[in-house]
């Protein structure tokens, strides 16, 4: 239903925009008439010719049998680590199963991929797919190669420059939502939506981005580094004493924090530390009281858009630890909010923040 | 008149006071009455030795700089709002006029979505750059509200919301692009339709001090004005009123303490239209008495919806606008349906 709904404004978008260019070439009233009847009936079938696309694409009624399958069996990732050790080369056609709970099938490794989020990007660069790369999303700023590629609209997805693109698949991450999913589904194109929870899941989805592009060799090299770098700090977290560990106070957003469910609360826990916010889910305003009672000794904040100046004078908060010591520490944004393939260097970053000289 | 506004008044303050000790044992922070008080006395010159610091340091800084600043400075918005609905009211003889439905509250929001937008919170005035921007962009916008509104010199109750509706929607869908167009994961734009108070220290009500006592002086000043135009304007100019000047002046001075409080909170709506009709069903139509009584109303209003705010949730905050137009919207509502039957919350409206 909403699928059909956004087709159709769609197109109305496109009658309105030739209904006008029409108009302006013809002097004559009847001639635009003539001409706006004539693409009326084009668009007619056009819409036709979509919606037949779709069905073939997106075939409703037997994907619904399937999607439930694909709801109770645990996730994508537990079939295609086994994958990754038992074959490094890829055999088409390949049927996996996305975010979404959609079965999507890979007849050959794509050869036009458009990714829209910053995380895909950077984990398709990672895996040496430049060539095949021709559509990113307006926030994608990483690596440098990525800033030149054509974009494809940020939170408001431009949709046209996506279907012009012609890729044989779409990967979205969290930020895409289901039915912006399915709306793109409805115009013929391949979606494949990934949505990581935890640092586990990424590395898996990275090895899931490699067998789907015939890559797994070097999605191989990418997953072990950040295995390697989530050991060493696991293993370096481990012998940091029970009385040692400290409480960290995290403002990616200026007055606002983050807490469970987010990638920062885990690095912050793998890391062997506290998250002062842990009593909240997501990102949240401040609790003041909260965060003065669970005095913090550590403070870790945006880069990007935080002022360390404003945590520090905020009222009352002269007497939390982290504040008395200025022990405030500036973390990369992009390390530890995208879900990509740098995640583990954010791990590494926010442990170093919170236990200085603890890594070897 | 004075023993009246005495006992309202002396009645107000003992409530005031009363609803402090309430609203200061309110918190995610757990603390004990007796704490909390101690923590209080042991800051008073002279008596402050007879408490002994028997606390943390984190919980004299929750109660001192965290609770406290924020109740008080509640209670100043809520002050600020209500005094200039009240000054609205009587000078338009409008009952829906108030500083969010004329549009001066989106107005000052705009202003200081720009100042945030473009970085400049901090430039050329120091902190009292966005108060004053938002002084600016929120008069502009009642200039232009009163002149769409304007109808033959009268001002028709329908006219006027309608102008303020349409001016709301026109500078909420600019600061709605602002905020679209900056790309942080949390949006510092937002906060200024919503409305919060969260994170403000001591200083905040420092800068908004002086407005609202200054302004509301003035303002109460000219309560017999206000009850002069609510004969009608002719009459009140055959009285010897020059009610233009004193139409303008109000209009101005009330814009400016609206202007105050949204730069510090964000735009808190409906404030100024409640309370003062309250204090009317209970005090009277008299603006001496009005004005004041208004400040009073206003600073317990939003003490207690600022309470609601931030402990509804636990630790998580309500905006304070959403609160306080689920309270306002419904009264609106029912003032409206009253005047529209011709009898307005007091006095001779003009319709």
């Amino acid at each position: 239903m909403k699928a059909a709904g956004n087709r159709n404004k769609e197109i109305d978008k496109e009658r309105f925009y030739r209904g006008t260019a029409s108009v302006e070439a013809a002097p004559g009233r009847n001639r635009a008439k003539t001409i706006l009847t004539g693409i009326a009936a084009l668009l007619l079938t056009l819409s036709l010719a979509a919606c037949g696309q779709s069905q073939s694409v997106a075939a409703p009624e037997p994907t619904k049998t399937e999607t439930q399958t694909a709801e109770q069996a645990p996730a994508e990732a537990a079939d295609t680590t086994e994958a990754v050790e038992a074959a490094s080369q890829t055999v088409y056609p390949l049927t996996l199963t996305d975010a979404t709970g959609t079965e999507v099938t890979f007849d050959a490794a794509p050869a036009k991929i458009v990714s829209l989020a910053p995380s895909e990007t950077e984990s398709l660069f990672a895996l040496g797919l430049d060539e095949q790369i021709v559509g990113v999303s307006d926030n994608d700023d990483y690596p440098e190669a990525a800033k030149s590629k054509p974009k494809m609209g940020g939170f408001e997805l431009n949709t046209e420059a996506i279907v012009a693109a012609q890729p044989d698949i779409v990967f979205v991450a969290d930020v895409t939502d289901d039915a912006t999913v399915e709306s793109l589904r409805g115009l013929g194109l391949n979606v494949f939506k990934f949505n990581p929870d935890t640092l586990e899941d990424v590395i898996n989805d990275i090895a899931t981005y490699g067998e789907i592009t015939d890559r797994q060799e070097e999605a191989k090299d990418v997953t072990d580094k950040m295995r390697a770098d989530m050991e060493k700090v696991r293993t370096a977290a481990a012998s940091i004493d029970e009385a040692d560990r400290k409480t960290v106070y995290l403002e990616f957003s200026p007055g606002w924090t983050v807490g469970k469910g987010e990638f920062m609360d885990e690095l912050i826990s793998t890391s062997g530390a506290i998250n002062a916010a842990n009593a909240t889910t997501g990102w949240s305003e401040v609790d003041a009281e909260a965060i003065i009672q669970a005095d913090p000794d550590v403070i870790l904040y945006s880069q990007l858009s935080v002022d360390p100046k404003t945590i520090k004078d905020r009222s009352g908060w002269a007497a939390i630890a982290a504040v008395e010591n200025d022990r405030l520490f500036a973390i990369d944004d992009n390390l530890v909010s995208r879900p990509g393939p740098r995640l583990s260097e954010g791990l590494i970053e926010v442990f170093n923040a919170i236990y200085p000289d603890a890594l070897q | 008149m004075i023993r009246r506004l005495g006992g309202y008044g002396g009645a107000g303050v003992l409530l005031l006071l009363l609803s402090l000790i309430f609203t200061l044992r309110i918190g995610s922070v757990e603390l004990p009455a007796g704490r909390i008080f101690s923590i209080l006395m042991h800051e008073l010159p002279g008596i402050g030795k007879w408490f002994p610091q028997i606390w943390d340091a984190g919980e004299a800084q929750i109660v001192l700089k965290v609770r406290l600043p924020r109740i008080v400075l509640a209670a100043l918005v809520g002050a600020a709002l209500a005094v200039a609905g009240a000054a609205f009211q009587g000078v338009l003889r409008n009952p829906l006029a108030d500083p969010f439905t004329l549009g001066v509250s989106s107005g000052s929001s705009l202003g200081a979505a720009l100042i945030i937008f473009f970085g400049l919170r901090t430039a050329l005035l120091g902190q009292w750059t966005l108060p004053l921007t938002a002084f600016v962009t929120g008069a502009l916008t009642l200039t232009i509200v009163l002149a769409l509104a304007r109808d033959r010199g009268k001002l028709p109750i329908y006219g006027l919301l309608l102008a303020g509706v349409v001016m709301q929607s026109f500078l909420g869908a600019i600061v709605t692009f602002l905020s679209a167009m900056s790309d942080r994961p949390v949006n510092e734009i937002l906060f200024w339709t919503m409305g919060s108070l969260n994170l403000r220290g001591w200083s905040y009500s420092l800068v908004l001090l002086p407005y609202v006592l200054i302004g509301g002086l003035f303002l109460w000043a000219n309560a017999g004005a206000m009850n002069l135009f609510a004969l009608g304007e002719r009459r009140a100019g055959q009285l010897g009123l020059n009610t233009e000047g004193t139409k303008m002046t109000v209009l101005l001075v009330a814009t400016l303490v609206t202007a105050a409080a949204v730069s510090v909170s964000g735009v808190i709506g409906f404030v100024g239209l409640i309370v003062p009709h309250m204090i009317r069903l209970i005090a009277g139509p008299d603006y001496r008495l009005l004005i004041p009584l208004s400040a009073l109303g206003g600073a317990l209003f939003l003490m207690w919806a600022d309470t609601l705010a931030r402990s509804l949730l636990g630790g998580a905050e309500i905006p304070l606008g959403v609160i306080t137009a689920f309270a306002g919207a419904p009264f609106f509502a029912l003032l409206l349906q009253r005047s529209k039957r011709g009898k307005g919350g007091s006095g001779s409206w003009i319709g």
